[in-house]
């Protein structure tokens, strides 16, 4: 293989061939099905699926074929696959449903609008996770052009996976067979630190996700009347807050919630925080630099995200906006609560810790109740075979020019314990181009090019030596 | 003054001369400036004012003089003079703005929209504030219908109460002159426990209202990525509302506000407490479960009376549960309501709560408390003894029980704001609304009959403080 021969064509054909498709892609508002109650009768979901389909059925890959899953109330399933030397196959993973708009999106660039400024390309859906989908055809379509054997690929795109993949499972039962046994899941969905390195996602949290409720009166009354008799929901459920986190320190107040951090992890986390330094703080948009993070431990910070809980409140009702806010003492306080919590860690046990600990002795006979809606659990990688790292190491050293990088990380993708769970022999591969600024759920999402570029080669050298590995052994 | 044909005449008056222009009023939605952005060019803080001079002018009470006052950018004032018998001036006080719309009302019923059901008037405005303006001129009409003799009245309807009397001070100052020599004050604008009795209150807290944001990130970031790294904000807030509050008890953490409750207080609580019993919770709208944050009744009466609560009736930078997504959010704003034991100079307790919330913030987080609004509480001085006499007089023949003094946890602004106006004066507020009234709330409603009795007790305090000039 040569690293210039690849990188010339990896550039060429993500200008020509990628990017007037891709930009169509950015153009259709295929959001997750959360994000838009009226997805099936839109249709935009199906309708990126065919964009996809049919441009990788124009790339002339021997053998290629597409098939688009679709059963009545459930998003689509894109699956390709691509006839290879060996059956130890290549399972790459990603999705092609959306985040919705979100505010604040720079003037001229837009969620629906492809727009490339300065090596980014702009649009929602560039960075998580359309961009996966090309550069693996593209990986493929040069080791075909340059005569270099790779293995059965299959790709799975879901339309699903910013609802919890909740369609998921069902088509994965259904499909399951026809994948056969999977030598590598490759998934292009995680993120990267910065752009000079290969990431390598080592391991994921898990997510418990509910709206705890603390309901006291049956109407609104007067503040002036009632304060000092009745307790305030909203205290009352600061006060149940406590019982699972402490206000003082974050700290998840469950043994559940924990488990002991691997070795491995620990050096990991300790080589990492060298390396990005006071950019695992920085690199998110802290207001003016006086805001600390939690602790000045740089190691420990990646440990609290990675292989410790937290514990988020996202969304709140019972209470007006601020405008609207009148002196009355309401009569319930609800919050969602998102509880991220540590690969091992059993979601369902912390489930009902976390409702024993919410709702037993409800302080003043309020009605206290926690309704779980989402319990996902975390992820610590299989053992990595030799061989496997050292293709990482040949694909890190060739394109970035530099080891790959080994990280825990602190978000949820459900489909990669479930995909564990589907094929209990594969190795797994969790990297992506998304980056600083790439700003995946929020406004201005954008790709930066150069990294989905790198990738693609990446991919491109890792299908070659799997092969080049399953053939010699 | 006979107790039957005041009772009579009252009944009729409030049947056939008030409820019509009543339920008028009740479908203008003059709401309260600081509900109502557009007040101004609405001008329905106008056409209630006019209705009520247009409808009091109707009563043929002699030498009745009406005027609306009228500042450009401020909501208007009504004011009227009635001569009476001799100069020495009482003031009866109310207000015209109404709160708004809040929350779905039952079937049936709606804010604008005047509903009689179960001797109960339905509507916004009928129990917070305006059938007070209706009696005020009812009880002197009664006198003009007996011939009995009373004080040179002046009333004083403002159309800002429910925005904090912002512009009160400003017409005040005006009418100060033209009122006179004011020795009494009548304030119609509070509550009520019990049916069985007139209640005066004696005390009230003051209220602060301020803002408090937490911001930790100028854009959201991925609760993934950034959870266990940067602090959540609604972590912090809880972090800084702990330093004023205590989350188990709910007692106050503010030293300025931990004041000595005048032993009179706290005799009176303790009689008020074995009179109310339970009810002083049973009556709010809490499920059988719900149990009062102490079972010490007195106590129950004295921390609504005289120990400082905090709620928050408002939130900023969280979305609504439907919208929630995984993020860490930049920021927390909290609205906070606090009320204050009356003695406590309510700026005292905004300086001290600038302190501890912005000093040390917790991972140098950019802490910000504005405060928006603040009124000072109110305790009253001794009642004079003829007034009490006639206030238990008064109470034993409309309600059958004599009066008691109490102390509210609300706040009227205007009553420290008439206090400091008039030292000498004597102040008694009270008034119509009940535990089903609903100020402030959906379904608000005036228990017609009570109104009725009011409207009776207002005459013949007006009667008895000619006679008592007299003497």
């Amino acid at each position: 293989m040569q690293p210039h021969h690849l990188s010339q064509f990896v550039n060429q054909f993500w200008g020509n061939k990628i990017l007037p498709t891709f930009s169509e892609f950015v153009r259709i508002p295929c959001k997750s099905p959360l994000f838009d109650a009226h997805w099936e009768t839109n249709g935009h979901l199906e309708a990126a699926a065919h964009t996809l389909a049919e441009w990788a059925m124009a790339q002339n890959i021997p053998g290629l074929t597409t098939k688009i899953f679709k059963t009545k109330k459930r998003t689509p399933l894109l699956y390709v696959e691509i006839p290879g030397v060996t059956p130890h196959t290549v399972l790459c993973y990603g999705h092609l449903d959306k985040m919705p708009e979100a505010e604040g999106w720079h003037k001229g660039f837009g969620p629906w609008k492809p727009v490339i400024k300065n090596s980014r390309l702009y649009g929602r859906g560039t960075a998580d996770d359309g961009y996966a989908f090309f550069s693996i055809i593209a990986a493929i379509k040069y080791l075909h052009q340059a005569k270099i054997p790779y293995s059965k690929c299959i790709i799975l795109f879901e339309a699903c996976e910013e609802t919890d993949s909740r369609d998921l499972p069902y088509y994965l039962e259904h499909v399951k067979n026809r994948i056969g046994t999977v030598d590598i899941v490759l998934c292009l969905d995680t993120g990267s630190h910065d752009y000079h390195n290969l990431w390598c996602t080592t391991s994921l949290r898990g997510i418990i996700e509910g709206t705890l409720k603390v309901h006291i009166l049956k109407a609104p009354v007067h503040s002036g009347v009632i304060s000092g008799i009745i307790a305030s929901t909203f205290r009352v459920i600061r006060r149940v807050l406590s019982h699972i986190e402490d206000a003082h320190t974050g700290e998840i107040l469950l043994s559940s919630c924990y488990t002991k951090i691997p070795q491995e992890y620990k050096q990991q986390a300790r080589a990492i925080a060298k390396i990005l330094g006071k950019k695992i703080y920085s690199e998110f948009p802290l207001l003016g630099k006086t805001v600390k993070p939690i602790t000045h431990r740089k190691d420990e910070l990646l440990l609290n995200r990675s292989w410790r809980p937290t514990l988020s409140i996202i969304g709140a009702e019972g209470l007006p906006h601020i405008q609207d806010a009148g002196s009355v003492l309401r009569p319930l306080t609800a919050l969602q609560l998102s509880l991220r919590i540590p690969p091992y860690c059993h979601p369902e046990k912390i489930t009902r810790d976390l409702k024993k600990a919410l709702e037993t002795n409800p302080p003043y006979g309020a009605t206290v109740h926690f309704q779980p809606h989402v319990s996902m659990a975390g992820w610590a990688m299989p053992k990595m075979e030799t061989w496997l790292k050292h293709t990482l190491k040949g694909a890190a050293q060739m394109f970035f020019g530099s080891d790959p990088l080994y990280l825990g990380e602190g978000g949820s993708i459900g489909v990669i314990p479930l995909l564990q769970k589907a094929f209990p022999h594969a190795q797994f591969i969790l990297t992506g181009a998304s980056g600083p600024q790439s700003n995946e759920h929020g406004a201005n999402e954008s790709l930066y090019l150069p990294m989905a570029k790198k990738i693609t080669c990446c991919t491109a050298y890792i299908f070659a030596k799997q092969c080049e590995h399953r053939k010699g052994s | 003054m006979n107790p039957q044909k005041t009772k009579y005449f009252i009944n009729q008056f409030w049947r056939t001369s008030i409820m019509p222009a009543f339920k008028q009023y009740i479908r203008i939605p003059c709401k309260s400036p600081a509900f109502d952005h557009n007040w101004e060019k609405h001008g329905y803080l106008m056409q209630a004012a006019k209705l009520m001079a247009k409808w009091a002018e109707a009563q043929k009470i002699p030498g009745l003089k009406s005027k609306i006052f009228k500042t450009q950018g401020k909501s208007p004032v009504l004011y009227l003079e009635i001569p009476g018998h001799h100069k020495e001036t009482t003031l009866l006080y109310c207000h015209l703005d109404k709160m708004p719309e809040i929350g779905h009302w039952s079937k049936g019923l709606h804010p604008w929209k005047a509903v009689i059901k179960n001797n109960r008037l339905y509507g916004r405005g009928t129990a917070d504030d305006g059938y007070a303006f209706f009696a005020h001129i009812a009880a002197i009409k009664n006198l003009v219908e007996q011939k009995i003799p009373y004080n040179r009245c002046v009333l004083l309807v403002e159309a800002a109460e429910e925005s904090s009397s912002c512009d009160l001070p400003h017409y005040l100052k005006k009418l100060r002159s033209v009122m006179g020599k004011v020795s009494l004050i009548i304030c119609s604008d509070v509550g009520l426990h019990d049916d069985k009795r007139l209640w005066v209150t004696n005390a009230l807290r003051g209220t602060i209202k301020a803002t408090l944001s937490v911001k930790v990130l100028k854009g959201a970031a991925h609760s993934g990525t950034a959870s266990g790294i940067i602090p959540s904000s609604f972590r912090v807030l809880r972090q800084l509302l702990d330093r004023i509050e205590d989350p188990m008890t709910g007692k106050s953490l503010l030293k300025s506000c931990h004041v000595t409750i005048p032993q009179e207080h706290k005799r009176a609580a303790q009689k008020l407490a074995r009179l109310l019993g339970k009810t002083i919770y049973t009556v709010l709208p809490i499920t059988t479960t719900i149990k009062p944050v102490t079972n010490n009744l007195s106590e129950l009466l004295l921390n609504r009376t005289w120990r400082s609560t905090l709620c928050v009736t408002g939130i900023a930078g969280i979305p609504d549960l439907q919208n929630a997504s995984n993020a860490l959010r930049p920021e927390t704003s909290a609205y906070l309501s606090i009320r204050t034991p009356p003695t406590v100079k309510p700026e005292k307790v905004v300086r001290e709560l600038q302190k501890i919330l912005t000093d040390n913030p917790p991972y140098n987080a950019t802490i910000t408390f504005t405060p928006h609004f603040h009124a000072a509480g109110w305790a009253a001085t001794h009642i004079a003894p003829w007034l009490t006499q006639v206030l238990n007089h008064v109470s034993l023949s409309y309600f059958g029980k004599p009066m008691l003094q109490i102390a509210e946890g609300g706040n009227v602004g205007v009553i420290p704001l008439l206090n400091e106006m008039f030292p000498q004066a004597q102040i008694i507020p009270t008034g119509a609304m009940d535990m089903q009234s609903h100020e402030h709330a959906p379904d608000e409603s005036l228990h017609l009959p009570t109104a009725h009795k009011i409207t009776c007790c207002l005459s013949e305090i007006l009667a008895a403080k000619y006679q008592h000039m007299k003497k």
